[in-house]
């Protein structure tokens, strides 16, 4: 029964059964989220179950989709592990019909890709269930903010914002286009001084600081006080993405080594 | 393979009677404890108690007064409800205030008496009941403090660090994203929380959609061309106009008009 149970889930069928199923939901996805981004946004913030008791079981109709997203993954999950775990087991039992080691060790690059991909939506689903979200943490100049439960303080050093000063681009005359703000943390009697940017968040004590919003956005009228708008995130699925993503360099590596390297042979 | 081919053709049905069904039940079970209106959301908790997220996303937990604060809030910030004194940055806001009778609560503007139109308003600032705490981009700590406001409503995010230090709860009024007719309207229903005026909010979104809908057939009945219109402001050599997500675009629609900036999506 049990092997019955096994071989049915590392089936092929089953894999093109669960994509073309994938497919059809994410058309149903497609059509759901048009205008209705905002409904999915707050699942950034608010975590899986969280968003689920809200967003999710007010607004059936727009996310039952993401609900079937989740069981045909979960079922793609369980195919991609049993029909790996199945190639791998064969690989180590002919492995002596292999002419060298090397040969057999580039044979698991596929496998490793396979078991890469299900550590990285591992991560996902962890993040999506325990990650806490501070969607706003606002520091102006001159003034000490505690970071939410936790026992750390920040407060804004500077903010340097680029205006655009070019004649090339009317529109964006005077336009903020890049800012860099230099964040003080304070924690257990310590201090760090941290760089933030577009795109270029940072980490501190097991937290990564986001930069959401920023001001003065225009050298010119319409004036507001200097201030950054942080989303400070605890993850603990960011080490799962990076285990995953590291593991599947390292199987597409070891791919091209055999696809190039070997074939040339 | 033909019965992969069944099995799949079953599943994507199944599917997709439960998206239907699913879609009818959301229409029969309309108010939930849990209410999204645009960005901002209500939620319902025990002994009258709400949890509201503002414009940027914050938590703010409304707490009749005279009432202990529910377990599992210890980082948000309270409300006592209902308010009783607040400031508001924005015409509008003081517009909704009206709407929804809670004008008396008008504390503090950031506008001068020539600026207003609304008689309590002007009759607030003349007498002293109303406190003109100056320009939103220069505000005065000190007499914002000084009229001791259980409430500030703002679109400023940089105004939210100083208030915080000054114990005064914050409502962010604006969102990232363009405010939709059905957001702008419903918006009151948000502001009405606060006052325990839900119900003169439902009343006057009746009564909005009530007139946009007779304006709209009455419009429906001109034949003509659709003229092109655009909305926006000029601000110093600059014209900032509202994407075609925005309600002010949806209102040109409905009266007749062509929207020019319909394909862009965005912020106000």
């Amino acid at each position: 029964m049990k092997r019955d149970i096994w071989h049915k889930l590392g089936s092929t069928k089953l894999s093109i059964v669960v994509l073309v199923l994938l497919v059809v939901n994410l058309t149903v996805g497609y059509v759901m989220l048009n205008g209705n981004e905002s409904i999915f946004t707050a699942l950034n913030n608010l975590g899986l179950i969280e968003w689920t008791r809200t967003y999710g079981l007010t607004f059936p109709a727009y996310t039952v989709w993401l609900f079937g997203f989740m069981i045909i993954l979960v079922i793609l999950t369980l195919n991609t592990f049993v029909c790996t775990t199945n190639r791998v087991v064969s690989l180590i039992r002919y492995r002596h019909t292999f002419t060298s080691r090397i040969r057999l060790l580039l044979r698991f690059s596929v496998h490793i890709m396979h078991y890469a991909l299900i550590i990285i939506l591992a991560g996902y689903l962890v993040s999506y269930l325990f990650a806490c979200t501070c969607p706003s943490l606002i520091l102006i100049p001159g003034q000490v903010v505690p970071v939410p439960d936790t026992d750390i303080k920040a407060g804004l050093e500077s903010v340097n914002v680029k205006f655009y000063e070019g004649n090339r681009l009317a529109f964006l005359k005077d336009r903020a286009y890049d800012v860099c703000a230099c964040v003080k943390l304070f924690s257990d009697g310590k201090t760090a001084i941290k760089k933030v940017g577009l795109n270029t968040p940072f980490r501190y004590r097991g937290l990564s600081f986001h930069l959401k919003d920023f001001g003065p956005k225009y050298g010119k009228g319409l004036k507001t006080r200097p201030f950054i708008n942080l989303i400070v995130k605890n993850d603990p699925g960011v080490k799962l993405y990076f285990a995953g993503t590291s593991l599947f360099v390292v199987g597409l590596v070891m791919y091209l080594y055999q696809w190039v390297l070997l074939k040339i042979r | 393979m033909k019965a992969i081919y069944y099995k799949f053709v079953c599943f994507s049905g199944i599917f997709l009677i439960v998206c239907f069904l699913a879609a009818g039940c959301q229409q029969k079970t309309r108010r939930h404890s849990f209410e999204k209106i645009g960005d901002f959301s209500i939620r319902i908790l025990p002994n009258n108690c709400k949890e509201l997220r503002d414009g940027l996303g914050r938590v703010l937990l409304l707490v009749p007064r005279g009432q202990a604060i529910p377990k599992g809030y210890a980082s948000a910030k309270v409300v006592r409800i209902p308010v009783r004194r607040v400031v508001a940055y924005s015409g509008y806001m003081v517009s909704l205030l009206r709407a929804i009778h809670a004008i008396d609560s008008l504390v503090g503007v950031t506008h001068v008496q020539d600026y207003w139109l609304i008689p309590e308003v002007r009759e607030g600032l003349e007498k002293g009941r109303i406190s003109y705490v100056g320009e939103s981009a220069i505000v005065d700590f000190e007499k914002l403090k000084a009229v001791r406001p259980e409430l500030v409503f703002t679109w400023d995010a940089s105004l939210v660090p100083k208030l915080e230090e000054l114990h005064i709860p914050v409502v962010i009024t604006i969102t990232g994203e363009a405010m939709n007719l059905d957001t702008r309207l419903n918006f009151v229903r948000f502001v009405a929380q606060f006052f325990g005026k839900e119900k003169l909010a439902d009343e006057y979104v009746k009564r909005v959609r009530s007139t946009i809908a007779r304006i709209k057939k009455i419009v429906l009945k001109k034949h003509g061309t659709r003229p092109k219109v655009i909305w926006g402001d000029i601000y110093e050599k600059r014209v900032l106009v509202e994407p075609g997500n925005s309600w002010a675009a949806q209102m040109v629609k409905l009266a007749g008009g062509k929207y020019l900036f319909d394909d862009i999506r965005g912020s106000s």
